[in-house]
């Protein structure tokens, strides 16, 4: 008896679940509404035929259950009846099949005039490539891939240099316009999904596989991998933003074409040097940093992270957050460089300079900030979170904290724990990283999660203050002056 | 004969049926069942790796292995012991106990040449190659040769147990299942060979392979 | 083998083979450890499937803290949950209900169903159980190697499997890869034993059409098994010789941290194809069993006969032929050329229809019948809700376009769990509950089984009810986390901490369930020979528990198909597969 109650409650239940819950598909912001509708369709048949076979069993449970003089009937088979419930079967079936079918040979049949983007996914972010004003994508290989050329555009094809390379995770699409996703992965596995899109596709290394869609209503939607990518897979988000035609326009004007990339990487040392003039006042003549203004050193900082963090600084991305103090006061020396050439040239600069601690023999000033910069954190124990360093921190920042470029993880061997313990901090309170555009905050915000309090961060700044080489070789120099 | 299409399995049996002996004999048949049940098997698990090898064959970049022609001699040891082989069983349902002894430990010593052989052309192929495996039809050649080797080494347990009872006894005719099994099992495991060395190792054989897939 | 003759005369029908000879131990060990008897081997393979679906359990619940409390548990970093992931599912696929379902259950039901006295390679089976924990003891290995178990999600994919970024991506993917190919080598062996059993070993007058579906069912996942395996085991040494050779099967050209890596021109959907292809007759190997076994927990329970036997015998074996070409429904959206997404998406719904068939015949069964709500016919019905819905929702994922927004969503994962592990975890536990009498000669603990059937049932469709909303609302599968999107709202959270409770209360009600086999096994009341009044040959055994030789000095003669229940013109309510026409019970037929 209860048995017959408790499976109505569950399946009348389940129903009710399904249409008063607030829990469903995100709204649509693409053309695929045939997939939708399919959707719905399948959850009417399905859902009747769930309802009926149950409260059938139910009633059978309750109108056959055991009695003393009740005799079940012998029936070893029915023909006829199993011949109709095949064929009311395979029409139900064949109503959800058929419409299935033939929204699938739309989806696998981009329109004519899909425009054709490039999204190349690494383990953990992604970029984008766009055609250029040649209408046509030129040729990548992996062999051509490296620090300076990320997409591994190939530098002799002609189509490639007016391609327009966005090495940031955020895209722009136009409105109403199709687009057809060319999907490139120069590692392993991801996904493209952008679930107000409906439509996915894998990215498989070695192949390029496709993917189309119409955006029709503007807004800013999360691009998430779904294809287990390693450790950071719940880590690599994107943003897909869809804008009116005149801010596409204004977007598109602002991102650089492949040529100029590689025209940008020209650096004018003395333009650097009078720019970093003013930087010099918190970050050291020589780039050595000071702990009271809560300036890292900059030299033997990664020259990528810096150039980003600048173009952060500048456009607000970091810093503009009312509890970071120390960052707010980079906007206004970040708006001092006025374009990419000038980021390049004060990077390129920082890259000349050597970090030491000029002396004050008087005060010993230099030395006791050298021993402070580099001797390992007192309060934390680097055994403690050697584990979580080597299985997920060391995976993007290297096993010996020397950063990797593919993943846009800057080097932290030879950063000031003071300092790492703050950003981390600052990561995993949401301080810093939050910004719509800043994808890798995001992604450091996630993994910083894993720390669940300041003790946690004490031991991992403990363990990174054991990595990399020559850590102790200033504070020897010191030492002899 | 009831079969399972025309079987209507409620209706009950008339007359008492005389109970089951006891005591006998393992069936002969069971193990033969076995012995086919697992050569199909084995089946499956070959025209994997080469409807694997066949299709990527057809990627651009495919170069096919160096030619080493110490398999031609394998081949024919592989050959000669299957032979070996079908001369033991019909001697054994003739009843001629040494010739069928002889065939057996032939069978077997020819067998471990042939394994010999491919380890030996393993090494060949590894020097051509510099150690460098990349290469996807040198990857295959390892694979396939390699589980083909597995399975006739494992053969070998089989054989040398029939060995061991054709010395044990007198009546031979008694091991003609033995060997029939190990018979069937190396002519089945000398067809992959020869479908496999004739199809993916003897050359660049890909229109071959194509059009035996259908594809041209 | 003649056609039956249905007149007057009388009718000998010969027995098919000779009867086999009995292997008899001597020793303590040659009795107990390496034993050749089918029962204490089935024995074996239960106990250490649940062993090791034990250890999956916990990992599960490692899986379920931190998906409701994110942020909370230091000792859960993302590496680990990976981990926990990957194991869990390949432990409860393959290590637990293939080997419960084939290894366990067909070892002991098989050669008492079919009246025979054990297995037809006692020795070979012997060897095989001792193959499939070599299999787990490799596989709990992993745990303890440089790196820890593979994180890789329990399909493996390359090229991330072996890559730095996984975790377990050196020593930990090799354990994985050496136990799975141990464990085919073992299940090769078991699986030839039961399929010739069938063919070879059924006593005088068990013809095909006679056997009870629980051995048509194990039957048919046995030769899927055998014929399945194979291409996981080609896809393991291919991925094993990757990373020991460096050779390219699987691994195109690749940067790898900032290194150009050593391959070239591998292709990472081969391996996609290897492993569905054995992946999904795998999901049938699960299922099939199930099918059996709660065919007859239904008819015997209902005391009815499974209603269009025939049609259910030929719907095993239809399903099981059409899953050999439905595989890559798992991959529509894995870069595969599309269009062979049209051909999949038609044989996948093709599929559902002798499913359907099935589902429509356990519920005709009851239709009528004189339902007793024991403890096997409650798992047996809560079968039914599970499959039912499991299989609903795998309509929607068979139909390309539909799946194409759920496609690597939790909606996968609840889909999977409601067919493939609560439905034949009910059948698991309503079969263990049905022969526990017949395997200990004693009965289990009406209370607590009664509450484990409770807690379990309620308990787990309030797991993967919900979830099935989150995969639709675009949570991702496999996540370590859900925070920063920008269109999930917070009730997700609240959803997923809802499902962790239910998952923990359980998963402790597991434990009743453990505890009530192993004590009732002692303290048990003493059951009888045939308490449910069933007619297949198990039931018939001279003693309870069965002994060695299963049938004493005689073995049965079969006469009539297995469900002769409630037959119209007979007192009793059932009659025995063994007792004569035209007399009819057990008793005047001697």
């Amino acid at each position: 008896m209860l048995i017959a109650i408790i499976l109505l409650v569950l399946v009348l239940g389940t129903v009710a679940f399904h249409f008063l819950s607030p829990w469903y598909f995100t709204p649509i912001a693409s053309n695929w509404s045939s997939m939708d509708d399919t959707i719905t369709l399948t959850f009417v048949v399905t859902g009747l035929g769930f309802v009926l076979v149950n409260v059938f069993i139910a009633y059978c449970l309750i109108k056959f259950r055991h009695k003393p003089d009740r005799r079940a009937e012998y029936e070893p088979e029915s023909i006829k009846m199993e011949t109709w419930l095949t064929i009311g079967t395979t029409v139900a079936i064949s109503a959800m099949l058929a419409p299935g079918l033939l929204v699938w040979a739309d989806v696998v049949t981009p329109p004519d005039d899909a425009v054709e983007i490039e999204v190349l996914a690494r383990q953990w972010n992604w970029s984008y490539r766009l055609p250029g004003e040649d209408g046509q994508l030129g040729a990548v290989a992996v062999s051509h891939t490296s620090s300076d050329n990320p997409l591994g555009i190939d530098p002799s094809d002609p189509f490639g240099q007016d391609d327009i390379v966005i090495y940031d995770p955020v895209l722009h699409l136009k409105v109403d316009e199709a687009v057809t996703f060319l999907l490139r992965s120069n590692d392993v596995l991801h996904n493209f999904t952008v679930p107000q899109f409906r439509v996915k596709m894998d990215f498989v290394p070695g192949q390029v596989s496709y993917i189309w869609a119409e955006p029709n209503e503007v807004g800013s939607y999360d691009l998430l991998c779904e294809e287990l990518c390693g450790v950071g897979h719940y880590a690599m988000r994107g943003r897909v933003i869809v804008d009116s035609e005149e801010t596409y326009a204004a977007w598109i004007a602002d991102q650089p074409t492949f040529a100029e990339t590689q025209g940008e990487l020209d650096t004018n040392l003395m333009a650097g040097e009078s720019s970093y003039a003013v930087c010099s006042s918190c970050h050291g003549v020589n780039g050595e940093g000071n702990k009271a203004m809560h300036a890292p050193g900059l030299a033997g900082m990664d020259a990528e992270y810096m150039r980003r963090q600048l173009r952060h600084f500048k456009r607000g991305v970091r810093g503009a957050d009312e509890a970071d103090t120390w960052g707010r006061t980079m906007a206004p020396m970040a708006m001092m460089l006025v374009d990419a050439s000038a980021i390049n040239n004060v990077v390129s600069y920082i890259g000349t300079l050597s970090g030491q601690h000029d002396f004050n023999d008087d005060t010993s000033y230099g030395l006791s900030q050298a021993v402070e910069r580099y001797e390992p954190s007192a309060s934390g124990d680097p055994s403690k979170s050697a584990a979580l360093y080597e299985s997920t921190c060391g995976e993007c920042h290297g096993a010996s904290g020397e950063g990797v470029w593919t993943v846009n993880a800057p080097a932290l061997a030879g950063l000031e724990g003071w300092y790492l313990a703050e950003q981390i901090k600052n990561f995993r309170d949401g301080v810093r990283g939050r910004h719509a555009d800043d994808l890798y905050g995001l992604q450091m915000g996630l993994v910083s999660n894993t720390m669940t309090d300041d003790q946690a961060i004490e031991d991992m700044v403990a363990y990174i203050s054991t990595l990399g080489e020559n850590l102790d070789a200033p504070v020897k120099l010191a030492q002899q002056r | 004969m009831s079969n399972i299409f025309t079987e209507q399995p409620w209706i009950a049996d008339t007359g008492p049926l005389t109970p089951a002996l006891s005591g006998a004999q393992i069936s002969v048949n069971a193990r033969r069942s076995a012995l086919k049940m697992l050569l199909s098997v084995v089946s499956v698990f070959f025209l994997l790796m080469i409807v694997a090898y066949g299709g990527r064959m057809l990627y651009q970049d495919w170069r096919p292995t160096p030619q080493i022609n110490l398999l031609w001699g394998n081949t024919g040891v592989l050959l000669l012991s299957s032979l070996c082989l079908q001369a033991a069983l019909l001697w054994a349902r003739a009843g001629k106990a040494d010739w069928v002894r002889g065939a057996l430990i032939g069978a077997g010593i020819l067998t471990v040449m042939f394994l010999a052989g491919q380890l030996a052309a393993w090494q060949q192929l590894i020097s051509m190659v510099l150690g460098d495996f990349s290469n996807p039809a040198v990857g295959f050649f390892f694979m396939i040769t390699g589980i083909h080797g597995l399975h006739m080494a494992g053969g070998m347990v089989a054989l040398m147990r029939a060995i061991k009872r054709a010395f044990s006894q007198s009546d031979i005719q008694s091991i003609e299942h033995n060997v029939s099994n190990c018979a069937l099992y190396w002519h089945y495991l000398l067809g992959v060979w020869l479908l496999v060395f004739g199809l993916l190792f003897t050359g660049n054989n890909f229109e071959v392979l194509l059009k035996i897939c259908g594809f041209i | 083998m003649e056609h039956i003759a249905h007149d007057e005369t009388s009718f000998v029908r010969p027995a098919e083979v000779g009867e086999m000879e009995l292997y008899h131990a001597k020793t303590w060990l040659g009795k107990y450890v390496f034993s050749q008897d089918a029962k204490t081997i089935a024995i074996q393979y239960a106990a250490t499937a649940i062993a090791i679906g034990m250890v999956a359990l916990v990992l599960s619940w490692v899986m379920r803290l931190q998906l409701a409390w994110p942020n909370t548990f230091a000792f859960i970093d993302p590496a680990y949950y990976l981990q926990a992931v990957t194991m869990h599912g390949m432990i409860m696929v393959v290590y637990l209900l293939t080997a419960l379902f084939l290894g366990g259950f067909g070892n002991y039901l098989i050669p008492l169903m079919v009246g025979a006295r054990d297995m037809v390679f006692p020795w070979l089976n012997m060897i095989s159980f001792w193959v499939y924990f070599t299999a787990v003891v490799l596989l709990a290995a992993s745990f303890f190697v440089g790196g820890g178990s593979t994180g890789a999600g329990w399909t493996l994919y390359p090229p991330q499997a072996i890559l730095p970024g996984t975790p377990g991506s050196e020593a930990g993917i090799l354990l994985m890869l050496a136990s799975l190919a141990v464990f085919i080598i073992g299940f090769t062996m078991g699986g030839l034993n039961y399929v010739v059993t069938v063919l070879q070993a059924r006593t005088r007058g068990m013809t095909l059409m006679r056997m009870p579906l629980t051995v048509w069912g194990i039957f048919v996942a046995t030769v899927l098994a055998l014929f399945a395996f194979p291409a996981l085991f080609v896809s393991a040494i291919m991925m094993a010789l990757d990373v020991l050779l460096e050779t390219s099967f699987f691994m195109p050209a690749i940067m790898t941290m900032g290194n150009e890596a050593n391959h070239v021109g591998g292709n990472p959907l081969l391996f996609q194809h290897l492993f569905w292809f054995f992946g999904h007759p795998e999901v049938y190997i699960v299922a099939l069993p199930a099918f059996g076994i709660v065919s007859d927990l239904i008819s015997i329970h209902a005391r009815k006969n499974i209603f269009g036997y025939r049609m259910m015998v030929w719907a095993i074996i239809i399903i099981g032929a059409l899953s050999f070409v439905v595989w890559a429904h798992h991959m529509y959206v894995s870069g595969m050329n599309p269009y062979f997404g049209f051909f999949f998406a038609t044989t996948t719904l093709i599929i559902a229809v002798p499913t359907a068939l099935k589902v429509y015949n356990w519920v005709l069964t009851l239709w009528q019948g004189n339902i007793h709500l024991t403890i096997p016919m409650l798992f047996s019905i809560a079968f039914l809700l599970f499959f039912i819905n499991g299989g609903m929702t795998g309509l929607f994922l068979g139909n390309a376009s539909v799946s194409m927004p759920l496609s690597d969503t939790l909606f996968v994962v609840a889909h999977f769990h409601m067919v493939m592990a609560v439905a034949p975890v009910m059948v698991v536990c309503g079969a263990i509950y049905h022969w526990y009498p017949k395997i200990t000669g004693r009965w289990y603990h009406e209370g607590m089984a009664r509450f484990h059937f409770w807690v379990t049932f309620v308990g787990s469709y309030l797991v993967f009810l919900p979830m099935h909303y989150l995969g639709i609302m675009g949570v991702p599968r496999r996540y370590f986390e859900i925070t920063g999107t920008t269109f999930l709202p917070d009730s997700a959270q609240a959803v997923n901490a809802s499902i962790t409770i239910a998952a923990l209360v359980v998963g402790f009600a597991q434990l009743v369930f453990i505890y009530n086999l192993i004590v009732s096994a002692m303290n048990g009341k003493k059951a009888p020979g045939n308490p449910w009044n069933a007619t297949s040959l198990e039931w018939q055994t001279e003693h309870t528990p069965p002994q060695h030789g299963n049938f004493g000095k005689e073995l049965p003669c079969v006469y009539r198909w297995a469900y002769d229940f409630s037959v119209p013109g007979v007192e009793d309510d059932f009659i025995p597969q063994n007792v004569p026409p035209r007399t009819t019970t057990p008793e005047a037929a001697s």
